[in-house]
């Protein structure tokens, strides 16, 4: 588009870009394996890891596995998913919206997850309820922005904007009341923390679960990543070619939502990947969908395991991922916008 | 003449000037109104009224201090949570009706404060601060740490028993906390090291929420006889949201710590016996989950009731071979009823160790 014809934003080539970023992947998941709280020498970890395919005598304890197949990997994967999830979902609405500083949080789905989290530790208080209903208002947000962008048919970008806005507000509020008239002593803790967003109760039971949504979610966008671009000509230019970009919308806006709010179920609410990955990818291969997307992913995978690992290791208490990942991605994010003007 | 002409200036200008003073005092303490100097518990001396008759307590852990030392009707407005409390509103249906005007941390009504003409507020230090920034109204401040212990816990007592004149009460209930506390240590000071059990509090939906080690749980999980799983571990400063004290632990350092007895506040210890996460925990696999009890407020707070009971409860928990003449009901009615005039029903006594009792708030249900 901007010139990028073969080459990326680094001189490197996109198949050679994307192995170099799968290998990073590897690295980062690896050593976010051998990490934790419970100090494990690398090579037994290895054995554990090998025991199920090769002979090897068990020495270590049950709690040792568990720590790895119940708590780490169950994490790693999560982290991974939603890492790789917001970051796609983020840069499919960028390309939707033609605005690179639209988050995936745009339609207002964190703000219906969050207060479908707090209805249900309030009235429910079980785990459960919670995945369940903070995902359910995460869509039932995005459809109300949707419906409400609809009333006029003039300019449904913006109406989707505006109304995203609309939701957001009112969902959010609906939050702080219910933080507000929730009784302090038990529940209000329990939203509070919820909110901040953490990775450490991501479970085998909840991958099963919201990880083929994203999974599915993520898939989607990146087999239509070329008819993204379509949406970047203007809708009058892509209608003129016959492109139903009605549809290329809503499909954007299902997937993305889906990933979403299944990440938020599974994580709570992690801001600022959306934002901050699809930048970094665009500086490393142009504005191009079809490059981008793919990049994207793996960056976006990479950056939320190094992040929930430091959440976990740093401090002998955890620190609420959606702290650091604000306070790494917003300095980040800012750097960015002033070193590098990518081509969008 | 001129001579009276000079008195009469004289009289005026003595009059002048006693007058505002006059109004100082008025406004400060009523009208004629005796009044006492109080310390309070960071140690600024305050005038108060005395007696001092319509008190505004703030603070949620505190406000049970009204009926430890039968004060109930000196208090003219409480924070919401106590109203709420399910137990409170079984013996003082009218506490329901009392002026909530502070809710959470730093929500205060003001107005609705005023409204009550309240002649002394205790509060935080946020709270009151803001009380003293809007109003003219008296403030004690207590000290709103998590490193509390049994003697801070005493001295607290004794600032509330010297603020509503109930000594007596005051005492009764430190002495009732000195001869449980001596019963703990004397019985459990016997249990060998390697048969000590240890204990995890794991607060909130994810069970891995937690008081550390630097906070008042230690010194309550000791005198029970237990081993403290979060030792090493501190939280004291913490600020999450509007809440001291708790932090959240990753999963792999509890499951490494391996406790014996876990407390939740959140769910069923049947969701943990069945979650794959939790199996390897000796806690779950011998069936030790249990839900903390929830009295007037619930047992994990810095509380006159759970100083007595937490520790007990805990104890019987862990021990019952040293305590097979502990009877936790009957224990609980009489605390309940020696301490806060409560009479409990068998019933009342089980729900409340079951921890299901809850606490309602501002109308809504409470979730237990």
């Amino acid at each position: 588009m901007h010139g990028h014809e073969k080459g990326t934003g680094i001189g490197l080539e996109q198949g050679r870009l994307l192995f170099l970023l799968a290998i990073l992947l590897i690295v980062v998941a690896t050593v976010s394996l051998m990490l934790g709280q419970m100090k494990v020498p690398p090579g037994q970890i290895v054995r554990i890891f090998a025991a199920p395919f090769f002979p090897i005598k068990r020495t270590w304890s049950p709690t040792l596995e568990s720590v790895l197949f119940e708590v780490r990997l169950p994490r790693l994967l999560a982290g991974m998913l939603v890492g790789a999830g917001l970051s796609v979902s983020g840069a499919a609405f960028q390309g939707l919206f033609r605005n690179p500083l639209v988050s995936d949080h745009i339609l207002g789905v964190s703000a219906g997850a969050g207060l479908g989290a707090a209805l249900a530790i309030l009235f429910f208080g079980n785990i459960g309820a919670i995945q369940g209903l903070s995902f359910a208002f995460g869509l039932l947000a995005v459809l109300m922005t949707y419906g409400l962008s609809r009333v006029y048919r003039t300019t449904p970008v913006l109406m989707l904007v505006l109304a995203g806005i609309i939701v957001a507000a009112f969902f959010s509020a609906g939050t702080s009341l219910l933080k507000y008239i929730a009784d302090p002593v038990n529940n209000m803790p329990s939203i509070v923390f919820w909110l901040l967003g953490s990775l450490n109760n991501a479970s085998n039971k909840d991958m099963a679960v919201a990880g083929p949504m994203i999974a599915v979610g993520v898939t989607v966008l990146l087999l239509i990543r070329w008819r993204i671009n379509l949406l970047a000509m203007g809708e009058e230019d892509a209608r003129a070619l016959g492109v139903d970009t009605g549809r290329i919308r809503t499909t954007i806006i299902i997937c993305a939502t889906l990933i979403s709010a299944a990440a938020v179920s599974i994580s709570g609410i992690v801001g600022w990947i959306g934002l901050v990955i699809p930048h970094i990818g665009r500086i490393l291969v142009g504005p191009d969908n079809k490059r981008l997307l793919p990049v994207v992913t793996l960056i976006g995978a990479s950056y939320l395991v190094a992040v929930d690992t430091v959440a976990r290791v740093a401090m002998e208490t955890e620190i609420p991922i959606g702290i650091l990942t604000a306070l790494v991605g917003a300095p980040i994010f800012a750097y960015l916008l002033r070193k590098n003007r990518s081509g969008w | 003449m001129c001579i009276s002409l000079k008195k009469r200036w004289l009289v005026f200008c003595v009059a002048v000037l006693l007058l505002p003073m006059q109004s100082v005092g008025q406004t400060g303490t009523g009208t004629g109104a005796k009044t006492r100097y109080i310390t309070d518990m960071q140690g600024r001396r305050v005038q108060v009224a005395d007696p001092l008759e319509r008190v505004a307590l703030f603070g949620g852990p505190t406000g049970q201090m009204i009926y430890v030392l039968g004060a109930r009707k000196q208090i003219c407005a409480v924070t919401s949570s106590l109203k709420g409390s399910e137990l409170v509103r079984a013996f003082d249906p009218t506490a329901g009706s009392l002026p909530g005007p502070r809710s959470t941390n730093g929500h205060i009504n003001v107005e609705e404060l005023l409204l009550t003409d309240p002649q002394l507020v205790i509060a935080g230090t946020l709270d009151g601060s803001i009380v003293e920034k809007k109003s003219r109204i008296p403030v004690a401040y207590t000290e709103s740490t998590m490193e509390e212990n049994f003697e801070s816990l005493k001295r607290e007592v004794r600032f509330y028993a010297d603020v509503f004149q109930k000594h007596e009460r005051g005492e009764r209930y430190i002495s009732y906390l000195n001869r449980t506390v001596a019963l703990l240590r004397s019985r459990t000071q016997a249990i060998p090291a390697d048969k000590r059990k240890k204990v995890f509090n794991g607060y909130s939906q994810s069970h891995l929420v937690t008081l550390g080690g630097d906070t008042f749980m230690h010194e309550r999980i000791l005198t029970a006889g237990c081993i403290d799983a979060t030792a090493g571990i501190s939280t004291a400063g913490a600020k999450e949201g509007l809440h001291m004290g708790l932090s959240e632990l990753s999963m792999e350092r509890v499951l490494a710590w391996d406790p014996d007895i876990l407390v939740i506040d959140f769910g069923k210890p049947e969701d943990l016996y069945k979650d794959s996460r939790w199996k390897t925990v000796k806690a779950v696999r011998n069936g030790q989950v249990f839900k903390q009890p929830v009295g007037v407020f619930i047992w994990d707070r810095p509380t006159a009731e759970a100083a007595v009971l937490y520790p007990l409860w805990l104890a019987k928990t862990a021990y019952p071979e040293y305590f097979t003449d502990v009877n936790l009901v009957k224990e609980v009615k009489r605390f309940y009823m020696e301490c806060m005039s409560f009479d409990l029903s068998d019933d009342q006594a089980h729900a409340l160790l079951d921890g299901s009792f809850g606490i309602a708030f501002n109308n809504t249900p409470g979730r237990r």
